[in-house]
């Protein structure tokens, strides 16, 4: 089906409110989500808030290297960063609320800068997960060049 | 992380990885005890990824949350369980741009408890809501954020 694809994950509970993640084939040591340990010295994984906003962080990050290839260029490096904001709706419960992503690219000479300039306009629609998700959560990119 | 009264702050990063290509990416984590972090949005064969594509993350996070949400349910009416597993299909479309998009996420949890009173007492957090969700899902911060954008169907199978 060349319009859609499904993918396929799984968790199991290892103790408490720990659950290790079912990656199928993935080359991945054992990945675990901790709702358990509060503080993140303690915890062995990510929490769920935390999953997702690695996820919209990297297919930004993603999206972007994407764009800045399809002139045949290539970044030495790009880094990221997202915090997110997590707020009480009225009925008391926590909702995540924004996400503010900061995208580092290494500019290493003026050509690229200029392609990096001209990705910043539209490299957003590649993204699958910030598109799928901005109507409950507000996301918002910057740059730092 | 930060708690000021009603709100909530926290953080997570990455970092190209020093792959070849330009799609592998290494979680930053800050002091969190784990070794190995990777997003590969290379590889489309999942025997040949290096780590979770973020549509992977994602629901792995809606799923994780889920989970949580119903095992703190039962915690409140001092019920646990005796083995608990829950699995994420994500179905991912064009729109009609041409662009991809996620159009669902089907978890189903599949929780085991063997003492009847607690099966019985555990049903109470899927009690629907006003909101059309189950009790549990309302302690949920991922999956309630989304859904205004992606429908989160939940089974339980219980």
């Amino acid at each position: 089906m060349s319009n859609e694809y499904i993918s396929e994950v799984g968790i199991k509970l290892e103790e408490g409110m720990i659950f290790k993640c079912d990656l199928g084939q993935i080359k991945m040591n054992d990945l675990f989500i901790d709702e358990q340990n509060k503080k993140s010295i303690n915890k062995i994984g990510p929490n769920p808030s935390k999953l997702l906003a690695l996820s919209v962080l990297a297919c930004l990050a993603g999206s972007f290297t994407f764009c800045v290839q399809k002139n045949n260029s290539l970044l030495s490096d790009i880094e990221g960063k997202a915090i997110i904001t997590s707020k009480r709706n009225e009925e008391g419960f926590w909702r995540l609320k924004k996400i503010d992503i900061t995208l580092n690219p290494k500019i290493d000479n003026p050509k690229m800068r200029k392609r990096v300039d001209q990705c910043q306009k539209n490299f957003e629609q590649f993204c699958i997960i910030s598109e799928s998700i901005r109507e409950g959560i507000d996301i918002n990119i910057n740059f730092d060049y | 992380m930060c708690v000021i009264s009603d709100e909530m702050k926290t953080k997570v990063g990455l970092k190209l990885d020093e792959f070849e290509s330009q799609m592998i990416f290494r979680c930053d984590l800050g002091n969190m005890k784990v070794k190995d972090c990777y997003i590969d949005e290379e590889h489309p064969k999942e025997a040949d990824m290096l780590g979770p594509n973020p549509s992977r993350l994602l629901a792995l996070g809606v799923t994780g949350c889920l989970s949580a949400s119903f095992i703190f349910c039962l915690k409140k009416r001092n019920l646990r369980v005796d083995d608990f597993k829950a699995e994420a299909e994500v179905t991912i479309i064009r729109n009609q741009k041409g662009f991809w998009r996620i159009k669902n996420i089907n978890v189903e949890i599949s929780p085991t408890i063997t003492d009847p009173e607690s099966l019985k007492r555990a049903k109470q957090c899927l009690k629907e809501t006003s909101e059309g969700v189950s009790f549990f899902e309302q302690y949920c911060i991922v999956t309630q954020s989304v859904r205004a954008g992606i429908e989160v169907n939940v089974n339980i199978d219980i």
